[in-house]
């Protein structure tokens, strides 16, 4: 029952994909003023949007994590396996907001980055969550996990900055196309394609963040197991 | 002063207008592909991590029997 319930959501994600790809690439029109290159907002957008999703998991499990760790060391557990996933997923989204962004930018503004202060935060919290992944990656010990969740509780305070950062501050990154000024706002015709690959990305996003958590969890038992087999030796 | 009717400029704005819109072309292709690169370099990532631990535990399993 869970392998049909888990293929039926594999093919929906896909065939959301192969739908949001058609309606931005054959249904919404070209931008009057940018042309095909706006496009790339079909991909910039939700997966930025995916990618605060997943720093808000990671987020999450980093508080359960500090909560639990000495009263329920088993759902303290469960909470780091969701850090470290969403943590991960963020960055893997993350990166691709910050390549398709200097593609769009160099065709848009004549210019590949420069350090206002949307790019500039944005980039400040891909690298506090590449630097959570690689303390994870090369440090051990009981703290290690603390320490990450420390810090995974502090990159996440970055997310709220990135997001306000285009209406605190002058910035070469246009203003927020959706909640912004009385002149923000999107043609009806982009809007279906925006939102079906909002849909379809973030439905991707939460199937490789379910699969980071099976490993990760994985990873747990295995390491479990090798200490009890090493106390027992 | 350029006019529109100036045969030449005019299709030497043209040509301008078509180059601009062949290297949008080629910068969405390129932002799509990369997207899909890095999605797809992640699953596949995941899959050889995913295939490692399985062969760990049943490494592990032997060796408590």
């Amino acid at each position: 029952m869970k392998k049909i319930a888990i293929s039926l959501y594999v093919a929906i994600t896909l065939a959301l994909m192969a739908w949001g790809y058609y309606q931005a690439i054959y249904v919404a029109p070209n931008d009057a003023m940018q042309g095909e290159i706006f496009r790339i907002i079909y991909y910039h957008v939700p997966s930025f949007a995916t990618a605060f999703f997943a720093f808000a998991v990671s987020l999450a499990g980093s508080i359960g994590f500090l909560a639990f760790r000495r009263s329920h060391p088993d759902r303290a557990q469960i909470s780091d396996a969701w850090a470290l996933a969403g943590a991960e997923i963020g960055v893997v989204f993350c990166t691709v907001g910050l390549t398709t962004g200097p593609l769009w930018g160099r065709r848009a503004w004549g210019i590949w980055w420069t350090w206002d202060a949307r790019l500039t935060t944005t980039l400040v919290l891909w690298l506090i969550y590449v630097s959570y992944l690689l303390m994870r990656r090369f440090t051990a010990g009981p703290q290690m996990q603390t320490l990450a969740a420390v810090l995974g509780i502090f990159g996440a305070l970055d997310v709220p900055i990135v997001y306000m950062a285009n209406r605190w501050w002058r910035t070469q990154h246009p203003a927020p196309v959706f909640g912004g000024d009385s002149n923000s706002g999107m043609d009806p015709s982009m809007v279906g394609a925006l939102m079906w690959n909002m849909v379809a990305w973030f439905a991707w996003g939460l199937l490789i963040l379910g699969l980071r958590y099976r490993v990760e969890r994985q990873h747990q038992k295995i390491a479990a197991a090798e200490a009890q087999l090493a106390l027992e030796a | 002063m350029i006019g529109l009717d100036d045969p030449f400029q005019s299709d030497k704005g043209e040509k301008n207008m078509e180059q601009a819109a062949i290297l949008d072309h080629q910068f969405r292709v390129a932002a799509y592909v990369v997207t899909w690169a890095i999605q797809l370099g992640y699953l596949l990532w995941l899959a050889f991590k995913w295939r490692a631990q399985k062969r760990e535990e049943a490494r592990l399993n032997r060796n408590s029997r």
